[in-house]
């Protein structure tokens, strides 16, 4: 195997990746309130925290998450899919309405209107 | 869920790619990487270790789990390590770091079978050190933890506790030929930038595990017997 890339753990740049623009502490700040509200990647999932640190974000995301979200009362995960599944805007983003999914679980995933 | 990767959300691509298969995985992957997405890059990586729609490519694996790691895919760290063999250091460097950020499975999973085999005599020592470096401060007994797991604590501790000791003995070991060079060098007038220099090699000499442990100590308590028999001496020597 070649293992240049292993020397002393040395890390890719991050000016390779490529996120429409996004500051890179942005795009982290928005996978760890992801990871919140999912509760993925070894995070416990808190969807009122995760709402919370979103409201502070300018991650595209994290700010379509607080517009659908804002003056309802979005606790579980079943308050999540209920105010995505009534949001007009959220085609794209409609894999916020599965938030209970894994992957594995396909068969969980509710069909997009 | 398609039809949000289809009209090109990334996260939603990613999602798809790890329910898929071949073409179609290595199509929701790329679709996702492309967009800078860090589940995109976790399941690119897939791809390429495994050969799913394409050609397996190790180099691509790795930089697409890098890439990933660095955006914070744990597992990413866990599937990085799980390419190297396990005689190699770097595989638990890499499932150390998985390990300290929740994904302990792989490093407890395998470490006692290479503490055992280290004891055994056909072990590496250069493993024996990174995977007593990994556990330091992560073997709680008081808890009954090990990366924050209960799991198999009894049957874990003890290989633990064996290759934390190597570990702190190897630095240990390492200090000690790092004093003894800086003596030679100096009665020697080795010019300071070289005796840095080569006591800069000691150190980073001690990942590979190349000191006698055993020697070392047993000259330091030779040292430590010849300090306290010249401080009696000086102590039964009549004051002027």
């Amino acid at each position: 195997m070649n293992n240049r890339f292993f020397s002393h753990q040395e890390m890719a740049s991050s000016s390779s990746h490529n996120n429409n623009g996004i500051p890179l502490a942005t795009l982290l700040e928005w996978y760890k309130i992801r990871d919140t509200f999912f509760g993925d990647n070894h995070v416990s999932q808190n969807i009122p925290l995760a709402l919370e640190m979103a409201s502070s974000c300018h991650h595209p995301d994290a700010r379509w998450l607080t517009e659908a979200c804002a003056g309802k009362d979005v606790i579980t995960e079943e308050d999540a899919k209920r105010v995505f599944s009534a949001w007009p805007k959220c085609r794209s983003r409609a894999v916020f309405r599965v938030a209970s999914w894994r992957p594995g679980r396909l068969g969980s995933i509710a069909p997009l209107s | 869920m398609r039809r949000s990767a289809e009209l090109g959300f990334a996260f939603a691509q990613a999602r798809l790619a790890a329910v898929t298969r071949g073409d179609e995985w290595l199509k929701f992957a790329q679709l996702a990487a492309a967009q800078g997405e860090r589940d995109g890059f976790s399941r690119l990586g897939w791809c390429f270790r495994g050969g799913a729609g394409c050609e397996r490519n190790l180099d691509k694996a790795i930089e697409n789990f890098l890439l990933a790691s660095e955006l914070g895919v744990i597992s990413a760290l866990g599937s990085l390590g799980n390419l190297f063999d396990e005689s190699d250091p770097q595989r638990w460097q890499w499932w150390s770091r998985a390990a300290a950020l929740g994904e302990s499975f792989f490093f407890l999973d395998n470490f006692s079978k290479q503490v055992e085999l280290f004891n055994s005599g056909s072990g590496s020592g250069a493993v024996m050190f990174a995977i007593g470096r990994s556990l330091q401060g992560h073997v709680i007994e008081q808890a009954r933890t090990i990366f924050g797991s209960k799991i198999n604590f009894d049957s874990f501790i003890s290989p633990a506790k064996q290759a934390i000791a190597f570990y702190e003995a190897q630095i240990k070991a390492t200090k000690y030929a790092m004093r003894a060079w800086a003596l030679v060098g100096i009665r020697f007038n080795v010019v300071k930038d070289v005796r840095k220099l080569i006591a800069k090699l000691i150190w980073d000499s001690r990942e590979e595990a190349l000191y006698d442990v055993s020697e070392g100590e047993e000259k330091q308590e030779e040292r430590e017997e010849q300090q306290s028999a010249r401080a009696l001496r000086a102590e039964k020597r009549p004051r002027k």
